[in-house]
């Protein structure tokens, strides 16, 4: 049975930072049917959303199981994989989409909690009441990162943000215009093809949730401006190349572009400008190895550096929107790399001497500031 | 104890005294003097010998941070600071008249040393003078066949400096993996 509150959910945001709260108030502030909102304190709230990577959402966690936080319904949060029995759980990271499922059966087993409480208070039989609890939406929901299962592997570029920002860049360099791509009275983006600039009224924190969903449409017009010459300087202007890195970063979590060959052998044809991007884990490594010469395969990258696939993936997807990727000609057929092959994918020898990988290995540590 | 040694090159003003103070847990050594020759319009002091800082990595073991003087009349100084260097880091002052032609020159004097070793390039200057862009330095070492990390820098971040040096270490071996903190390899 579909649970259909009057009024929307209320939720609190507990033990995250600033940054992750604001991604999280954004998606539960937009999703389109206004079905949740924020909870004016937590003893206000019906869902509890408790980040256990923190120390204060630890506590607060522990204060709901030892039964201090009764009648609300908790979703705990964390970037590792908990066996939560009987509580919802959800694997950061994780998209709109994924924390609007999770919020929906949350929601459900409030309306069941309500009906359970309600019968109870008319004193139904405890055999009601095991029947009831039989009815009880799943009790323990598991959400992994997108890339969890072969069927994530791909992305279709054009469902997200990413396809709509080149699309513009596109048009932007066949029109000598600056396009604008707009979202409500106030999200803006501005594209100058021309200056290869970008300026947007848009935070991180919010563009990083905006990327990942497919729900937020925005339109697009050409402006009378030619280029960006007369952006106000606020802090949100910045290179294409930067502004493109970064989306199709967040936007491939651990996917590939639709169309792309997960098995092409590639070559990094330039460096990227590292100290200007967004950092993106192994990004160094992979550039470092990617760029040696031989075009390698994905899966021999991700096997050489003894790293994830999705890691790889995401840097190609990154390295690729701006251009920095050269596919060989030739490539087999497309396949499916399966961990079989990432396991046998051909060992490439670019490494240093093991007496000189120990001094490498304390300069980093040095640059690291692990002393 | 063992030592080493990490050489920063490049032309007059782009920043290698900067660079080699933004890097050293010592207090840096500077050979500067005052300039007499075409560098006086650009800056006031110049290195003559070089820069000298340190790298401390814990048991008595140092990197060294040789900074050479930029002025090709002391080009004498260069072989001599780079015998047995780990790596080279390059940097370019895009402000000067022609970065282009500064990239080309110090690549073809430091030929041998690139050869035994890997480098890094860092372009400085940016800010006050993005052109030519970096893909303009691709094309130059596209050409000669080197595909090496070349980064927008500001000598005087030590973030910047730090991704620098890190470039340089998996350009020597990508298979290197970050220490666990606490922890030496």
């Amino acid at each position: 049975m579909t649970y259909q509150p009057k009024s929307p959910i209320r939720c609190a945001l507990l033990g995250m930072n600033a940054s992750a709260s604001y991604s999280y108030e954004y998606c539960i502030r937009h999703y389109p049917d206004s079905a949740y909102t924020l909870a004016g304190s937590m003893e206000d709230a019906q869902l509890l959303l408790i980040d256990v990577d923190s120390p204060e959402g630890r506590r607060i966690a522990h204060q709901y199981l030892t039964g201090d936080v009764s009648g609300k319904v908790p979703v705990i949060l964390s970037a590792n994989q908990l066996r939560t029995e009987g509580i919802f759980f959800l694997h950061k990271p994780a998209s709109p989409e994924t924390l609007r499922v999770i919020l929906d059966r949350a929601t459900a087993q409030i309306g069941h909690n309500a009906r359970v409480r309600s019968q109870a208070d008319r004193h139904v039989t405890r055999a009601a009441l095991a029947m009831e609890e039989e009815d009880a939406p799943l009790s323990l929901y598991m959400f992994g990162s997108d890339n969890d299962s072969r069927d994530n592997m791909f992305f279709d570029p054009e469902q997200y943000l990413y396809g709509d920002v080149r699309h513009a860049y596109r048009i932007s360099q066949g029109a000598g215009r600056v396009m604008e791509l707009r979202s409500g009275t106030l999200a803006f983006i501005r594209i100058c093809a021309r200056s290869k600039r970008v300026h947007t009224s848009v935070r991180d924190a919010v563009l990083r949730s905006i990327v990942t969903t497919t729900r937020i449409k925005f339109t697009l017009t050409a402006l009378a401006e030619e280029d960006g010459r007369n952006w106000p300087d606020d802090g949100g202007t910045e290179s294409m190349e930067s502004f493109l890195w970064r989306l199709a970063a967040w936007t491939s979590r651990g996917r590939l572009p639709q169309g792309d060959d997960p098995n092409a052998r590639t070559r990094l044809r330039f460096w990227p400008n590292m100290t200007r991007l967004l950092p993106i884990p192994h990004a160094m490594r992979i550039a470092a190895l990617w760029s040696s010469g031989p075009y390698y395969t994905m899966t021999a990258i991700a096997r050489e550096l003894m790293i994830s696939l999705g890691d790889v993936h995401v840097f190609y997807c990154a390295a690729a929107a701006i251009g920095l990727l050269e596919i060989e000609a030739q490539t087999p057929e497309k396949t499916f790399p399966t961990a079989q092959a990432v396991r046998t994918a051909p060992q490439v020898s670019n490494t240093a001497p093991q007496s000189q990988r120990g001094l490498l290995g304390r300069i980093l540590s040095r640059l690291l500031g692990n002393r | 104890m063992s030592n080493h040694k990490i050489v920063i090159t490049g032309p007059v003003g782009a920043g290698k005294t900067t660079a080699v103070s933004t890097l050293s847990d010592i207090e840096p050594v500077q050979t500067d003097a005052v300039a007499s020759d075409m560098t006086a319009q650009r800056k006031r002091t110049t290195t003559v010998a070089m820069d000298y800082g340190r790298l401390d990595l814990g048991g008595g073991e140092h990197v060294h941070l040789y900074g050479t003087p930029g002025q090709e009349r002391f080009d004498f100084m260069w072989e001599i600071l780079c015998e047995g260097c780990i790596g080279l880091v390059l940097l370019v002052d895009n402000s000067r008249p022609a970065p282009l032609n500064d990239l080309s020159f110090f690549l073809k004097s430091f030929v041998r040393q690139i050869r035994q070793t890997r480098f890094v390039i860092g372009v400085t200057h940016m800010d006050k003078a993005p052109n030519p862009g970096l893909p303009k330095y691709h094309e130059i070492l596209n050409k000669l066949e080197f595909n090496v990390p070349i980064f927008e820098v500001d000598a005087r971040s030590e973030a910047d400096m730090r991704t620098l040096l890190k470039a340089l270490l998996y350009s020597l071996d990508p298979g290197l993996m970050e220490p666990a903190r606490g922890v030496q390899a």
